[in-house]
């Protein structure tokens, strides 16, 4: 028995041992298939030297595209060789000499994804996930080899061999992981392989090693002849997504670029690693260069249609685009960016580009329709092409000489025009596209890029997304105004076929601009019935921004607002009306009776109704308006006026405020805000049949001595009604510390009491329920036509009183509630009529 | 109703209202300004259905013109602009001239109608450009005013030969792109050498719609017999049993007897030559067969 134990023992303790000793001791890989069932694929390895020199400048070295890029490179020798899977007819693997302009060799096969030029075989996945390798010489297969995984990541060829990466995304731990395979090309032999339970990237090489990004996270590097870990290393900063050697330096990136660091310890200082970024946010937000975990399809994919493609060059301070400059693909657009994010050029293609590449001082690129192009990197011009013959799913380039343009290329279109024929292209699969063109359009300061906006705006297949953001780009655009001046004239005609004008494309623009050039223009468009609820809107906040209180604003408003308040055609959006009465409010003068009228009209749309209370309420008119209405000290000898306006009567009034709060905090009633006295003033000014409400008796039996002691002033109207509304603002905690909490802790409705000026009481506007209409003016005699009587008046005009003569016992007030036939009281006597929409003016 | 609510107030109020409206008898005798100053829209709509031709036009016109331009209720608009028409005073014009803008089609017809009774010869541009309306309604109502728009040699609107080319011209394009109502208007004030155009519209638009256009050129004193008859050889070569029924119809109505013999001649003529392609066929009658069918 205590054998059996010790025995048990020994088997744990070895057990123990040997966990430690695998997890620490820094075991190499061995060469042959293993499993690593779980922890870091680093752990146990020798450390990795992420700035070895290249051991051997083989092709798996720098990117010839890249140092052709960065240095003065002699003209390569080698022709540039293009291998890509046809989408016509039998599928089919095509490898084309782009030097000599023909095919090298063409092979019936379905290929499950793209086709990857390695040194001297053309490697991809067949149908049947077999690994396949021709010959780039005469297409013959070199081998065929079982993909273990699902996906196949590509490959890297050192010498002979070929090192291929598959993986597998499953939820099932049996079945995710990936594997790393190198083969002889020579007899298709598997020399070795490694599986591993997590992602792996696409490999690369540098020298005799082969890298591959693990989780995101490490830089695994294992070497070619017998696949044994050469190092491995956490890389510094956040996850990466693809791995790139440079003249032996690591780079790695996700959406940025970056050089592969090892990761500080714990007590080592976090030190920022330069980053190369991309200037702005692309569509699609595609990174500097796509995951090395992704596995690229042979068929109609995003991979090539839409991406970044740039070069890249490591230099002491961080990574930098190659040349200065980098391209974007969407599809059929290609635009060609300088590192600062200044747009160089850009060309619309007749189909769906499958590649591009940069090769020195040329862009090559690929299309879907077989249109092999050689662009000008610098200008965009168009030197070369070749036709293939046929449709081009996917394709793979290495770099290599290209062949030579024959004859002058024809210049190359302005950039306006090419973000014009792009942002006007009706591929709707573009629209990030046409948006962005119409964003490169904007920042031109070519005044006629405002035009190319426009008519792309007013296109008749244009997406509203699109037209949104030409409006939004528009608004913005410092020039090009005389292009929206010209926009904004012309209205809507059937029989010349012409639409209305793009007013929301054009009036923020205009706005912007301070344009005020624009106002008849917008003014005409208030009344175009062609201007949609929307559109009015903006042309409102046009005339009001551009126009502000002369005469032309303020009358157009006015009309605007007379005529449309009762209408049913702003029924389903009265804001409109509410900003142009919001105006007219603030302007002040004749302005604000207008307002109160429209507010008290009971035809006027409710909406518009309930929005002026607020309205009204919040914002007070100008001070000019409180000296026009108020009373002006009546000297001695004057003549009594001819009626009693309601300022008199509320000026009346406040002078004996004091008193008339005395009786009301008498009360003591804190539900009390508004005390409403009704009366009858004799032509002298005296009062009688006073009534107030609510009704307390001691209310107005305080009340009654105070009102009758009250001074009105002499009027030659004889009787009339009056009515006056005194606001009881709420006496407590409006000073000091505690009315601040009062403000803090106060829900909304108490904290807007709070906030009421203490004048408010006292107010000298008319009351609401007062009847003083002005929109209405009976005209029994013709009126003479005064010099200034035009359709558009001047300020002085229309800052003048409104009105005509009253009926003699037209009464000065309304009643307080509906009645049966409720009266419009005409204007105070003896002022002229002055603005030309709401008083008539004799016609020709 | 007004009572009832009258009865629930408080005395106070009672007091109130009741001296207001003691200060405010109604009286049809007061001037119309004076009568149209009420919030109350059917006495509105009383008042304005009224208004006709008076001794007091012109005012009657400010006044509607004035509670226009104050803005109403559609139904009241509506009313107004129809007063207006009715008025025919030259003082209703310029309020006019703003509401062929209103924001509702139906507003501007009104407004256009309203012109054209008026006549003006100044508004007959403004009318014409009722053509180039987005609303279907507006320019068939445009096109049709025009037809009755009075003129006068030399006046400054359909007597001016400028003027009037102009309008016989947008009338054209009007009716291509299918403004039925133009084609009788283009009748009534196309010269000679708009025949062959509105000809032109034949086997694109109905014949139906044609034809209003060729009964006014045929009713015409001012066209010579030569262009009435080429319309007649026209409409004899399009054939078919509308144009049959037309040409009868033509020689049946009792004012056309004044028309000159030749045009007689030639519409009888060719009423009779015309075919009814358009009859519909005789059925066949089956035989009986005997021992069959009963």
């Amino acid at each position: 028995m205590t054998s059996l134990r010790v025995a048990r023992l020994g088997a744990w303790a070895l057990c123990i041992s040997l966990i430690v000793e695998s997890g620490c001791a820094g075991q190499p890989h061995r060469p042959t298939t293993e499993v690593i069932v779980a922890g870091s694929v680093c752990s146990g390895a020798p450390p990795l030297a992420f700035a070895a020199e290249p051991q051997v400048s083989g092709p798996s070295a720098p990117s010839p595209a890249t140092v052709a890029a960065t240095e003065p490179q002699p003209q390569p020798t080698r022709p540039a060789l293009l291998a890509y899977a046809t989408a016509s007819g039998a599928p089919e693997l095509v490898l084309y000499d782009l030097a000599a302009a023909k095919e090298r060799f063409r092979v019936s096969v379905a290929l499950r994804n793209r086709p990857q030029l390695l040194d001297d075989v053309v490697v991809s996945v067949d149908a049947a996930s077999q690994l396949v390798g021709y010959d780039a010489s005469r297409g013959t297969l070199r081998f065929r080899t079982p993909v273990t995984r699902a996906s196949w990541l590509g490959a890297v060829q050192v010498g002979p061999i070929v090192i291929s990466a598959s993986t597998s995304l499953s939820f099932r731990p049996d079945e995710r992981g990936s594997t790393i395979t190198a083969i002889d090309t020579r007899d298709g032999s598997v020399r070795w392989q490694h599986d591993v339970s997590y992602a792996l990237s696409r490999p690369v090489a540098r020298g005799e090693q082969v890298l591959v990004l693990s989780d995101h996270a490490d830089v695994w590097a294992l070497n070619v002849s017998d696949g044994r870990t050469a190092g491995c290393a956490p890389v510094r900063g956040e996850a990466a997504d693809w791995l790139e050697v440079q003249r032996g330096q690591l780079l790695i990136g996700a959406s940025d670029a970056r050089r592969a660091e090892p990761a500080p310890s714990q007590n080592d200082a976090a030190q920022d690693v330069n980053r190369l970024r991309l200037p702005f946010e692309l569509p699609a937000r595609p990174s500097i260069r796509p995951s090395s975990y992704a596995s690229v399809p042979a068929g109609r994919s995003a991979y090539g249609r839409v991406g970044v493609d740039a070069s890249l060059e490591l230099t002491p301070a961080g990574p930098q685009l190659s040349g200065g400059r980098f391209g974007y693909v969407f599809y059929r657009d290609l635009f060609a960016y300088r590192a600062d994010g200044q747009l160089q050029w850009a060309h619309l293609f007749d189909a769906d580009v499958v590649l591009t590449q940069a090769l020195g001082d040329d862009w090559l690129v690929v299309t879907e329709s077989g249109g092999v192009y050689r662009l000008g990197a610098s200008d965009g011009s168009l030197r070369a092409t070749q036709q293939l013959r046929d449709r081009v799913t996917s394709a793979s380039v290495d770099a290599g000489r290209v062949w030579d343009a024959t004859g002058t290329p024809p210049p190359a279109p302005s950039l306006r025009e090419s973000l014009a024929r792009i942002a006007l292209d009706t591929d709707a699969r573009l629209l990030p596209g046409r948006k962005l063109a119409a964003s490169e359009l904007a920042k031109l300061a070519d005044p006629a890029a405002s035009e190319d906006l426009l008519r792309t705006y007013t296109e008749s297949y244009a997406p509203s997304e699109l037209r949104a953001h030409v409006a939004a780009v528009l608004a913005t655009r410092p020039v090009g105004v005389e292009y929206l001046l010209a926009a904004l004239a012309p209205g809507y005609d059937f029989l010349a076929s012409r639409p209305a004008p793009p007013l929301a494309a054009i009036v923020p623009g205009l706005i912007h601009n301070g344009e005020k050039r624009a106002l008849p223009g917008l003014v005409e468009r208030l009344f175009d019935p062609n201007t949609t609820l929307d559109e009015v809107r903006l042309v409102v906040d046009g005339i009001i921004a551009l126009g502000g209180n002369t005469p032309v604003a303020l009358s157009s408003l006015a009309r605007f607002v007379s005529m449309y308040h009762a209408d049913s055609s702003f029924g389903p959006d009265t804001s409109a009306l509410v900003a142009a009465s919001g105006a007219l409010w603030k302007a002040g003068a004749g302005e604000v009776k207008l307002v109160e009228a429209i507010a008290r009209d009971p035809a006027t749309v409710s909406d518009l109704r309930a929005a002026l209370v607020p309205l009204m309420a919040a914002a007070e008119p100008k001070p000019a308006v409180a000296a026009e209405v108020a009373p002006a000290p009546a000297a001695p000898t004057a003549a009594a006026p001819a009626r009693r306006s309601d300022a008199d009567i509320a000026h009346s009034f406040a002078e004996h405020t004091p008193e008339l709060r005395a009786c009301i905090d008498a009360l003591r009633d804190a539900s009390l805000r508004t005390v409403r006295f009704a009366l009858v003033i004799d032509a002298d000014g005296t009062t009688s049949q006073l009534h107030v409400w609510p009704e307390r008796p001691a209310l107005t039996q305080c009340v009654t001595p105070i009102v009758q002691a009250t001074r009105f002033g002499r009027v030659a109207s004889g009787r009339s009604m009056a009515s006056y509304s005194f606001v009881v603002r709420p006496a407590t905690e409006t000073d000091g510390v505690a009315s601040t909490r009062a403000h803090e802790e106060a829900p909304f409705w108490r904290r807007a009491e709070l906030r009421a000026t203490p004048q408010r009481d006292a107010d000298s506007r008319v009351p609401w329920w007062h009847d003083q209409n002005p929109l209405f003016v009976a005209v029994d005699e013709p009126l003479k036509p005064a010099a200034d009587a035009t359709s558009e008046p001047t300020r002085g005009a229309t800052a003048a009183p409104l009105g005509k003569p009253a009926p003699p016992k037209q009464p000065e007030v309304a009643p307080s509630h509906p009645s049966p036939t409720p009266t419009k009281p005409a204007a105070e006597p003896g002022a002229e009529p002055t603005d030309a929409w709401w008083l008539p003016t004799q016609s020709q | 109703m007004a009572l009832a609510c009258l009865n629930t107030l408080p005395a106070a109020a009672l007091a109130v209202d009741s001296e207001l409206i003691a200060v405010h008898p109604r009286d049809a005798n007061q001037p119309l300004g004076k009568r149209l100053q009420t919030y109350d829209q059917a006495e509105l709509l009383m008042v304005l259905d009224e208004l006709a031709g008076s001794a007091v036009v012109d005012r009657d016109a400010r006044a509607v013109s004035a509670l226009l331009r104050a803005g109403q209720a559609d139904v009241v608009t509506d009313h107004a602009l129809d007063a207006l028409g009715r008025l025919r005073s030259r003082e209703g014009r310029e309020v006019l001239l703003y509401f062929i803008h209103h924001r509702r089609a139906d507003t501007r017809r009104r407004a256009y109608q309203a012109l054209a009774r008026i006549a003006d010869p100044r508004d007959v541009k403004v009318i014409g450009a009722g053509l180039r309306d987005s609303s279907p309604q507006v320019r068939g109502s445009a096109a049709s005013v025009l037809a009755e728009f009075p003129s006068a040699p030399g006046d400054v609107g359909l007597g001016s030969r400028e003027v009037r080319t102009a309008i016989v011209d947008d009338l054209l394009l009007a009716l291509s792109l299918g403004v039925y109502e133009a084609a009788g208007t283009i009748g009534k004030l196309g010269e000679a050498d708009s025949v062959p155009r509105l000809t032109a519209q034949v086997g694109k638009l109905p014949l139906s719609v044609l034809l209003k256009g060729y009964a006014n050129y045929l009713e015409r004193r001012d066209l010579s017999d030569k262009v009435k008859l080429q319309i007649v050889a026209v409409l004899e070569d399009v054939s078919g049993g509308v144009v049959k029924d037309f040409l009868t119809a033509w020689l049946a109505q009792p004012e056309h007897r004044a028309a000159s013999p030749e045009l007689q001649k030639a519409i009888a003529t060719a009423a009779a030559r015309v075919r009814r392609l358009d009859a519909a066929p005789v059925t066949p009658v089956r035989p009986v067969m005997p021992g069959v069918d009963k």
